[in-house]
């Protein structure tokens, strides 16, 4: 009950109850009282003039008139109006109509008022001149048909007070929807807004001007609410993104910093190696020279010359790594040569099964290079994914283009800078690799082969000369969906300059 | 039925304090005993109290309302003017507003009254019998009403 008071048409039917209970029955009073009041002058203003006219007739008549005659004249004045009593007292005797309702003479007592007596009944007594003797004449009329009005006026009035109470809080209740229906809309519309629906507008069918204003002020209120809302989206987004990207940028640096420190190590005794491994293999060289050809210790000697060279190879491989090889030629070339006449040996190394697809770009920049390493990288990568490819199925593609590098890539490559660069991209659709073995794939001696299949220093070389070209090398691959290797070379020479 | 009942006391109450209205009471007409009237119809008298110039026997009556009595009032009402209070009050108005008719003098002493009559030449006014007979200088013109 409580609750139902507490909203605005509980509110106006109370108040409106209220002001009703406290007007309605002073209300009712002073109207009754006033149709009373009219209603009982009425009927004494016209029962005191019918008897004065037939006060006036008797005091006409002539002084010998007939018994017969004054009955007449009373049956008149009883016929006229609300006639209940007509007598005349002459002389000690009463003389009635023959039409009188009360018949007992006896029960005669004056009213002054209306409802003086408790008899419905007004009677009059009024002296006549006219006659031999003096003589009274008594008239009486009934009350009744006044209270019975006065009844029926009071009933009517009830039923109007009581109507109007209805049609006001008809209206009260109307009223009170066109404020509520907008208000409960716009509640409902508010919670959908508090619960992430902020797309809804809050724009109620309502003509009052205060609702208006008042949906227009939330309207603004969302509208600012989604603006900041997508603000905030947005900077934490970029916050997240820049997050993402320094993270990347840290494990990148971490990486290479990673890389960097095999590579001194290696190379450190990669170098150590070729000192020793130069002298064998040159005194390998005296001693085969001053051997007879037929000697069977050159045969072993020989043998001894083969190893000693491929731990040579070896150790350069490392050295180049490392970046401790001997500085190569670099000179400003376009690079669709030279990936040319790479892909030229590697199609004559692989098997035909491997189907291998070039898209070289021949107006291509050109770039600060090592022709023989650039090589050597297209080499090493085709033919870790010629390794990759199961029972030789699927292709290897090579392709060479220009790319523009925007500064949100280069912003999430540490050797990367916004500007021109030569793409390599070396692609197949072998096993692909995993997000653990992507991390490990520079690092030198790593492979996935199993033991005497490969010497796990391909991709270390490759990373090495991409890194002495001040280009970048990324991977993207996925177990079971092949790898693609894309390598930036800087068109603008600054592989030279870094150096 | 309440009210009705609580009508009758308020009379009674005012019979009480009044003194007047019992049965057997009688209201007359009078008038100033140096005036030459001696009767008065009921229409001439009712005619006169309404503001009409009337005169009788050569004289013009001038009459005077009696207040301060509510039974001798209605009496008044009832037997002379045959109306209502209101009604009779709203005429007399009228008849001042309208026509600038002189409001009649009004008195609620009948020792003022006494010498009031004595004073006009034909004026007349009602009072109950009694009171009349004690006055000196009225005399009783015509029987108004008889109680019963």
């Amino acid at each position: 009950m409580a609750r139902h008071l507490n909203t605005i048409p509980g509110r106006l039917v109370l108040m409106l109850l209220l002001i009703h209970a406290l007007l309605m029955p002073p209300l009712f009073y002073v109207i009754s009282s006033t149709v009373e009041r009219t209603m009982k002058d009425s009927f004494i203003d016209n029962v005191r003039n019918f008897a004065q006219v037939f006060v006036d007739r008797f005091d006409r008549l002539e002084a010998d008139v007939t018994e017969q005659r004054i009955i007449e004249l009373l049956d008149s004045a009883m016929l006229s109006g609300q006639g209940s009593y007509a007598a005349i007292e002459v002389g000690g005797r009463t003389v009635g109509s023959s039409l009188m309702n009360v018949q007992d003479a006896g029960l005669f007592r004056e009213d002054f008022a209306f409802g003086e007596h408790d008899d419905d009944v007004y009677y009059l007594s009024l002296p006549v001149s006219g006659l031999a003797e003096p003589a009274v004449l008594k008239l009486g009329y009934d009350e009744s048909p006044i209270h019975e009005d006065l009844v029926a006026v009071r009933l009517t009035l009830i039923y109007v007070l009581s109507a109007y109470l209805l049609l006001t809080l008809v209206v009260a209740g109307f009223m009170s929807a066109t404020i509520v229906s907008p208000l409960r809309w716009l509640q409902t519309v508010s919670r959908a807004i508090s619960s992430g629906d902020v797309d809804r507008e809050l724009k109620p069918d309502s003509r009052l001007e205060e609702i208006s204003a008042l949906a227009d002020d939330l309207e603004r209120m969302r509208r600012n609410l989604v603006g900041i809302n997508a603000r905030l989206k947005e900077e934490i987004a970029e916050r997240a993104q820049a997050e993402a990207d320094r993270r990347q940028l840290e494990e990148q640096a971490h990486h290479h910093e990673r890389l960097r420190s095999l590579g001194t190590l290696a190379g450190g005794v990669a170098h150590e190696f070729n000192n020793v491994l130069q002298p064998m293999v040159l005194y390998l060289e005296l001693a085969l020279e001053d051997l007879p050809a037929d000697s069977p210790i050159a045969e072993n000697l020989l043998r001894v010359q083969e190893l000693a060279r491929r731990a040579k190879g070896l150790s350069q491989q490392i050295l180049t790594f490392s970046r401790h090889d001997s500085d190569p030629r670099f000179v400003t070339e376009n690079l669709a040569p030279i990936a040319e006449e790479a892909v030229t040996m590697i199609r004559a190394l692989l098997p035909a099964t491997v189907d291998l697809r070039i898209d070289i770009n021949p107006d291509c920049s050109p770039v600060k290079c090592a022709p023989e390493q650039i090589q050597q990288l297209l080499v090493n990568l085709c033919n870790n994914a010629h390794q990759a490819l199961s029972d030789d199925a699927g292709y290897i593609s090579v392709s060479l283009g220009e790319v523009q590098v925007s500064d949100q890539l280069a912003s999430r490559h540490s050797q990367l800078d916004a500007g021109q660069y030569v793409l390599l991209e070396v692609q197949d659709t072998g096993m692909g690799m995993d997000p653990a073995t992507q991390e490990r794939i520079f690092e030198p001696f790593f492979t996935t082969h199993e033991v005497g299949k490969g010497t796990g220093l391909g991709l270390s070389v490759v990373h090495g000369i991409v890194e002495r070209h001040d280009g970048e090398i990324t991977v993207e691959s996925k177990p079971g969906k092949g790898t693609r290797f894309n390598i930036f070379l800087p068109c603008d020479g600054r592989g030279e300059q870094s150096r | 039925m309440i009210r009705r009942r609580g009508h009758w006391l308020v009379v009674c109450v005012a019979c009480l304090i009044t003194g007047a209205g019992t049965p057997g009471d009688t209201v007359v007409l009078v008038t100033g005993a140096a005036c030459p009237l001696t009767d008065i119809n009921a229409l001439d008298l009712r005619k006169a109290y309404l503001g009409v110039v009337v005169k009788v026997q050569g004289q013009q009556i001038r009459p005077v309302l009696m207040r301060g009595d509510e039974r001798l009032e209605q009496v008044f009402y009832q037997s002379v003017v045959a109306m209502s209070k209101k009604s009779y009050e709203r005429r007399r108005l009228s008849l001042t507003l309208k026509y600038g008719t002189p409001r009649l003098a009004e008195f609620d002493d009948v020792v003022a009254v006494s010498e009031a009559l004595r004073s006009m030449e034909c004026g007349v006014t009602y009072l109950w019998k009694r009171d009349a007979k004690v006055l000196a200088g009225v005399k009783t013109v015509r029987l108004l009403w008889q109680g019963t």
